[in-house]
């Protein structure tokens, strides 16, 4: 059972942004509306397993002293690909994010998994790892740019919910939401709401954590 | 750690190093292959797009079938821009006109007709020139005088995110429309500029605050594509009968 451990735990428990605080930098900058985060999240996911599970095959292949550097070849070929792809089927949204997509290969997400995990562990295993890592990223930068859309321009997905004030509504967009400090404000909350929930099941669980965080 | 000297030898080392790069580069490789060209066509249903949305038919959000569709009911035509001579043989439609830019300026560019019942109603012209940092790409669209301004349309900049890129605003770009370009005598008099000079308000469209030299950089590539070596000769033939420049049977005369 430990597949569904390996899938489950990254979502909350162990997520990699809120709890390990990683790939914040992507977070702040592709959070700002819901349909690049949305692309932004399948990249992730997809380059994430890619390696994860590849690395995991190679891991008794891999020489120690070129671990690193192979590591970044086989994330990097990923990324592009994934650029590529975004390229030809999300043209108007590969403007906006092209850019980050590249930065994929710098997330330390999914360096991180690598080294942490798909380095010591079967492909299946590393497979859940990615997965639930990747949707954990994903719950994140969603919630985050659900937030920011809504509150920042009145709309999620670009379809406009609350009627804003300079075409005659009355809500006047949160100009903060638009930058990416706000991400900062929001992922904190998030951090503060989840750790109040979950600080008894983090105690109980074999949380390797040291404990003031 | 024990280290497995296998694994860490010097020749295995060499080995996988090889072998990883050789196979990632094969991924790279064939994905870059075989999506190129489907980014091709959609890069060109792109630029369609805008020259429909110059036209005045369609908005951006219509599906691609019917950005192809609409793209080809206009009349196209490729003109010698030193001559102002149709060239009957090549296909306007699929004409690759901005090819060789920014580098070599075409000699050749497609211009695009749209007819109601029999009589011109627009015509849509390829504009292009330098921005701040980059080359900029659009249609102009003009009314059937082949004076005043129909629409225009940006397609493609490289101009400052948040600054440069205020050239796209709706709002400016729809107050170039009844502008007119040329006075009486046909002298280009279209501008883009910070003040208003009086009795001269129909040549005149304002800057953008925060986006000057770019929005002044509009102004110049609309005048110089209207002028002497671009689209003058152009104007000049369609003005006396256009309809001899594109294969249209026209059953009102």
């Amino acid at each position: 059972m430990n597949f569904f451990k390996y899938l489950s735990d990254p979502l909350i428990n162990e997520n990699p942004v809120m709890v390990q605080i990683l790939g914040l930098c992507s977070a702040l900058a592709v959070s700002r509306s819901m349909e690049p985060a949305l692309i932004m999240a399948m990249s992730v996911i997809a380059v994430l397993v890619f390696s994860n599970v590849v690395i995991s095959l190679l891991r008794s292949v891999i020489p120690r002293s070129i671990r690193l550097i192979l590591e970044v070849i086989i994330i990097a070929s990923a990324v592009i690909v994934v650029d590529e792809l975004i390229k030809t089927f999300a043209v108007e949204v590969s403007e906006y994010l092209s850019v980050f997509v590249g930065l994929i290969i710098t997330n330390c997400i999914i360096l991180g998994r690598a080294e942490a995990f798909a380095l010591g562990h079967g492909p299946l295993d590393s497979f859940a790892d990615a997965l639930g890592n990747g949707l954990g990223y994903a719950f994140v930068i969603l919630i985050v740019s659900a937030a920011r859309e809504l509150l920042g321009a009145g709309s999620l997905f670009n379809v406009n919910l609350l009627p804003l004030l300079e075409d005659g509504g009355w809500y006047r967009p949160n100009q903060l939401m638009l930058y990416a400090p706000s991400a900062f404000f929001l992922i904190g909350f998030l951090i503060w709401g989840v750790r109040s929930m979950h600080i008894f099941q983090v105690n109980k669980s074999t949380h390797r954590l040291p404990r003031h965080l | 750690m024990a280290l497995s000297t296998e694994r860490e030898s010097v020749a295995r080392t060499l080995f996988v190093a090889a072998a990883v790069a050789l196979v990632c580069s094969v991924m790279v490789t064939a994905a870059v292959f075989y999506l190129r060209p489907i980014q091709a066509v959609y890069a060109n249903v792109e630029r369609n797009r805008a020259v429909i949305m110059a036209a005045g038919g369609t908005s951006i959000l219509a599906s691609d079938s019917e950005v192809v569709e609409a793209f080809f009911q206009l009349e196209a035509s490729v003109f010698d821009l030193a001559t102002g001579v149709a060239l009957v043989s090549t296909n306007a439609h699929t004409y690759n006109y901005w090819q060789g830019l920014p580098d070599t300026e075409p000699a050749y560019l497609s211009v695009f007709l749209k007819i109601d019942k029999g009589k011109l109603s627009r015509v849509i012209l390829p504009i292009h020139g330098k921005g701040m940092w980059s080359t900029i790409y659009g249609f102009l669209a003009l009314q059937s005088d082949l004076n005043t301004i129909a629409s225009l349309v940006i397609f493609k900049h490289g101009e400052t995110p948040g600054i440069g890129d205020k050239i796209l605003n709706p709002e400016w770009l729809s107050s170039w429309e009844g502008r007119q370009v040329a006075d009486e005598d046909g002298v280009i008099r279209i501008t883009v500029s910070k003040d208003s000079t009086p009795m001269l308000e129909q040549y005149q469209i304002d800057t953008i605050t925060g986006a000057t030299v770019t929005s002044e950089a509009i102004g110049r590539i609309v005048r110089r594509m209207l002028g002497p070596g671009a689209y003058t000769e152009i104007i000049g033939a369609l003005h006396k009968d256009w309809s001899r420049y594109f294969e249209i049977d026209i059953k009102t005369g």
